[in-house]
């Protein structure tokens, strides 16, 4: 059985977007000055243009159901950030200097490899992989360490514009537009979610760990990843009883709560009886070979009812997993339905509209 | 399970797999004796040339000579584009192949005279100026030496037949291989193999003297030689003889198997572990590496007086269904039907030479010559059957004293090569660690004396049964950057008290699967130093361009040639190697011979690796009481006095240097020499036994309908309440999970 959990994408970048750039001039310019802002202002602007389909693509990521419409805003938004990344690289430094010019240049960039998810020229993907247990325990770690080179460009970036902005007497007034307010709070609810989503997907991974080891018959593996689940989903709760609801909104925290308690029960006991049964399941073949290696008449009655209970005790043992099994398969069927909807719901309330 | 290649082998995924092991074919052996690092001549004699010719001509067959140029060649290339360290094709390069050939041929010195080594050594040309389809005179002219020179002994051997062997007071040494010299004269090699005969005979007169050791009579003894010198003497001649034809009439052909002798004589200037393969010796090796594979049921050991016997059948298996094969049974000889009734006689050759010639993955056919208890000899007909072999081979117990400490002892990291998506003996040890769990245990030892290796994925799999996620070991190959190998699966198995058991044949896979546990602080280590032997191999064929490699796999077509290639060494976590210089165990227990087990640094040719840059991160768990076990350990060193004061004549029984063969002498030598080795088992099961062994109830249910099972049980329990070193690990055990407690 498959279940699918909703993916989101992510809106680090538009975070950062939101701090950022909103300037105006002091008075009393000088020709100079007049240049340096123009310059500053033609390097700036098209952040306006970023933040705008951000925006679009953020209220269709949390409202709109229809995926291939949110696609379509975030290709358009990808489209803004490399044609700006172009732009950008084909101005001129000012008057000689091109620091100014680099840091916004850089920053896009970085904004722009992170849309593209393409991490690996960002960071050091081999440390990454090396650091990592699995591709998606590497991919969210090469996510966490390519927003935090976002963050360093960021800041990089705010630095340059400062000096820029002292060195040509420009005073840079930071202002909020509604559309960075409305990133900003956007940010807060996704950033709320995804402290939480982690939570869940820890132990969502682990267990279909547990679940592919288990169609395996793989002993090994099977008490590795109960082990691992049980842990994940005992850690998980304790993490999530650090966090408080999300401004009087519990719903997210109790979906993932239910989801824990589900997978901490189906790892340290339901599924326990699975390794046990396939050592039954080995022992029984080689109780059976060790018989049938025995002629008929010197097969004793006693060997004869202690092969007979085992065989009685292995079916009853086999109606035992199917019923745990479908028990098992109709909870996690609803846990994760209920995170899902429970979540989609969450982001629909909170983002602004 | 997944094959571990380095990437510039990837493309050859699916046909190459690494093997890193002492000895890839490792299999159960005596934990308990001592093993003598010396190999002695009288006993090498032999030892090159196991194994056949219908090649009656003088001159080396001119299609070989051409096909050898084109195999050395090749093997040259394998060993230049993918050895660890490869080598300059330099002059000392080629005198040193010819050298080592001709000490492979003959390595105790019975056929080859001084003058050979002379005028053989001179032959041009060298390695780096053979060229495809070129003849190899040296090569040829050794085939012709070496032809003429057996002849000259077989016709010795006849004349030392017909004549009573005089008793008088010489003496045979016992020498390391390497200080084997060739004899300067024909009269003094058959000085030589006079005193080879007289040490045969008195060895088999020795052991056909009723009575156990302390009771055997001198003079029955002496009587026995007197009396029955024609017959010793026959049977010990003929026996040599047979040998010598065996030579000559090697199965792959008297030539062939020279040239092997020759490429393998190149591999082994490498590094001690690189080899050269003909393609039935490679698929020999893969069956016996394989978990999974064609037997005939039967599992062998070795009876003091060094005759090969029958341990145990397999129940259901070919040898069980015959219902004639016992356990206890001598097994003389190994007849194969399907080659002309060709015959090899077991007596004198060690246990794992006879292991393969019985499972000898040419036939599938042999008759087992026997000699029962009552004396009664006879031949049973046996047909291989595809077994899983091993099955059996991980058995928990549960150890009940202070504390319940289950106990795994695990031989080998073996696998199955059919199927390798999944972990064989990991998942075995898995299995049992479950019953064990089962059971409630305490703490758990796992038992890796004298596991020489295996599968490197195996060795990876079962670390990371024990610890959470994270590296196990690095791998570095030659021009590449150095590939971290991580726990493949989060979780554990086992997270309580863990012993490993370690000793001086643990080598390779052992080795690295101890120091990552170790660098984890997920496991103490108890022993001593291991054998140091950091580097993998993988499979290859010989082919003289690597663009060919997958093809020829894929065709593996039997007159392919493969070498094991030293490819990698491996590192720890923190950069370092156990490459020829072995593991320090955290609590070393006393040994009566700690130099005998001096382990990969003391072989010829071996790689001596730095340490290198990289480092893996990983967090470690909290320390463990090292210090504290290792001092509590050592208060109850006295219960090692028993052993410890045998130090002396053990090693005098192992290196005896000098023996006498003057019959008086030699008996009375002899019986110190077995008293020795007694006294060392007495020794070692001697002490008070802190636990008491039984199986887990899930083993017990088998055990109780399968006679089989339950034998075995009673005989590993037997093995287990007679091991001293066993006695103290459990006690360290027992004060590990005190101290976690």
């Amino acid at each position: 059985m498959s279940l699918k959990i909703c993916k989101r994408a992510s809106f680090r970048p538009l975070q950062a977007m939101a701090l950022l750039i909103a300037l105006a001039m002091a008075p009393g310019l000088s020709a100079r000055n007049s240049e340096a802002l123009d310059y500053m202002s033609a390097l700036s602007e098209p952040s306006q243009k970023i933040m705008a389909d951000m925006w679009e693509y953020v209220r269709a990521q949390a409202h709109n159901k229809n995926p291939g419409q949110v696609e379509a805003k975030r290709r358009t938004l990808i489209n803004t950030v490399a044609n700006t990344h172009q732009a950008t690289l084909r101005r001129p430094p000012f008057q000689g200097d091109s620091s100014y010019r680099d840091s916004v240049a850089r920053f896009v960039e970085t904004m722009l490899l992170i849309l593209r998810e393409d991490y690996a020229a960002i960071v050091n993907m081999e440390e990454v992989a090396e650091q990592s247990y699995d591709s998606m325990e590497a991919y969210l770690l090469a996510k966490k360490k390519a927003n935090e080179k976002l963050d360093e460009a960021a800041d990089r970036l705010t630095k340059a514009e400062q000096a820029f902005a002292e060195r040509n007497n420009i005073k840079l007034v930071y202002t909020e537009s509604p559309i960075s307010k409305n990133l900003k709070k956007s940010a807060e609810v996704m950033d709320y979610y995804n402290k939480i989503y982690l939570v869940f997907f820890r132990s969502y991974k682990e267990e279909a760990y547990l679940l592919e080891a288990m169609k395996k018959d793989d002993v090994s593996k099977i008490e590795q990843s109960r082990e691992s689940l049980g842990r994940s989903a005992k850690q998980g709760l304790k993490a999530l009883s650090d966090i408080s609801d999300y401004q009087g909104d519990a719903a997210v925290r109790k979906a993932c709560r239910a989801y824990l308690e589900f997978v901490q029960t189906e790892a340290d006991e339901k599924t326990r009886l699975f390794g046990d049964f396939i050592l039954k399941k080995e022992m029984l073949e080689k109780l059976k070979k060790a018989l049938d290696a025995k002629k008929q008449q010197d097969v004793t009655k006693e060997e004869a009812d202690a092969f007979n209970a085992k065989v009685k005790d292995y079916n009853e043992t086999l109606t035992r997993i199917k019923q745990v099994n479908a028990e098992l398969n109709d909870g996690r069927r609803n846990a994760v339905d209920s995170w899902n909807t429970q979540g989609n719901a969450f982001i629909d309330r909170h983002v602004p509209r | 399970m997944s094959i571990t290649l380095a990437s510039s082998f990837a493309t050859y995924a699916l046909a190459v797999q690494m093997w890193i092991g002492l000895r890839s074919h490792a299999r159960h052996r005596d934990k308990s004796s001592p093993r003598p690092r010396y190999v002695f001549f009288l006993m090498i004699a032999f030892s090159a040339m196991v194994g056949v010719c219908r090649n009656d001509g003088l001159n080396a067959s001119p299609a070989l000579r051409s096909h050898l140029s084109e195999r050395i060649w090749a093997v040259l290339y394998m060993l230049g584009q993918f050895h660890y360290r490869p080598l300059p094709l330099d002059e000392a390069l080629g005198e040193a192949v010819r050298h080592d050939f001709l000490y492979n041929l003959d390595g105790g010195g019975l056929f080859f005279l001084e003058e050979d080594e002379r005028s053989l050594l001179s032959v041009p040309p060298d390695l780096q100026q053979i060229r495809p389809g070129q003849s190899v005179p040296f090569f040829e002219m050794s085939v012709v030496r070496f032809r003429q020179r057996i002849a000259e002994v077989l016709q010795l051997l006849d004349s030392m037949e017909k004549n009573p062997i005089p008793w008088n007071a010489d003496t045979v040494e016992f020498i390391p291989r390497e200080e084997v010299r060739f004899t300067s004269s024909a009269a003094e090699r058959s000085h030589r193999w006079s005193k080879l005969i007289r040490h045969q005979m008195l060895t088999l007169a020795y052991f056909r003297t009723a009575g156990e050791t302390g009771k055997k009579d001198a003079a029955a003894f002496e009587q026995g030689i007197k009396g029955g010198e024609a017959e010793l003497r026959t049977t010990v001649i003929r026996r040599e003889k047979k040998r010598i034809l065996e030579i000559l009439n090697h199965r792959d052909g008297f030539e062939n198997n020279m040239a092997s002798l020759f490429l393998n004589s190149i591999a082994g200037r490498f590094d001690p572990h690189s080899l050269f393969l003909s393609g039935a010796q490679r698929r020999s090796l893969e069956a016996l590496l394989s978990a999974r594979s064609f037997s005939y049921g039967i599992s062998l050991g070795r009876t003091r007086g060094g005759e090969i016997r029958i341990e145990r059948l397999l129940p259901g298996g070919p040898a069980w269904k015959s219902s004639r094969i016992n356990s206890g049974d001598i097994v003389l000889e190994v007849v194969y039907p399907d080659e002309g009734n060709r015959s090899v006689d077991l007596a004198d050759l060690g246990l794992e030479e006879a292991t393969a010639a019985v499972n000898d993955v040419r036939s599938a056919r042999i008759i087992l010559v026997l000699r029962k208890p009552a004396g009664l000899q006879l031949r049973v007909p046996l047909l291989k059957e595809k077994l899983s072999v091993e099955e059996n081979t991980v058995t928990g117990f549960v150890l009940d004293g202070k504390k319940r400490i289950g106990y795994i002892y695990l031989p080998a990291f073996y696998t199955d090569l059919e199927n390798r998506d999944v972990a064989v003996c990991a998942n075995d040890v898995a299995k049992e660690i479950l019953k064990l769990k089962r059971e409630k245990i305490d703490g758990l030892m796992l038992d890796l004396r004298g596991n020489g290796g295996g599968s490197v994925n195996e060795a990876v799999h079962l670390a990371g049964l024990f610890i959470d996620q994270g590296p196990i070991v690095i791998r570095s190959s030659r021009g590449e950057k150095p590939v971290v190998m991580k726990d493949p699966s989060r979780g554990t198995v086992y997270d309580g008290p863990l012993v490993v058991m370690v000793n001086g044949q643990s080598a390779s896979a052992s080795e690295f699967f101890v120091k990552a546990l170790s660098d984890h602080n997920r496991a103490i280590i108890v022993g001593q130093r291991t054998y140091g032997k950091g580097s993998g191999q993988v499979i290859l064929p010989a082919v003289s361009d690597r663009s060919q490699i997958q093809a020829a796999m894929q065709r593996g077509d039997d007159g392919l040639d493969f070498l094991k290639v030293t490819t990698d060494i491996f590192y720890d976590l923190t950069g370092q190697t156990h490459q020829a210089s072995g593991i320090q165990p955290d609590v070393l227990l006393p040994d009566p011979l700690p130099e005998e087990g001096a382990g990969e640094r003391s072989s010829p040719n071996v790689i001596l690796a730095s340490p290198i840059a990289k480092k893996a991160s990983f967090e470690k768990l909290r320390d463990l009481p090292r210090a504290d076990l290792a001092r509590k350990s050592g208060r109850r060193s006295e219960d090692f006095e028993p052993i410890m004061s045998l130090a002396r004549p053990l090693r005098r029984a192992l290196l005896p240097g000098k023996v006498s063969l003057n019959p008086t002498e030699f008996f009375s030598g002899m019986q110190d020499r077995m008293k020795a080795f007694e006294g060392f088992e007495r020794a070692l099961g001697s002490g008070r036994l802190p636990f008491e062994a039984r199986v887990t109830s899930y083993n017990a249910e088998l055990d109780r309908v399968d006679p089989y099972h339950r034998d075995l049980s009673i005989h590993l329990i037997e093995k287990l309440s007679h091991d001293l070193y066993l006695n103290e690990a459990y006690r360290i055990a027992v004060d590990l999970v005190k101290a976690s407690e």
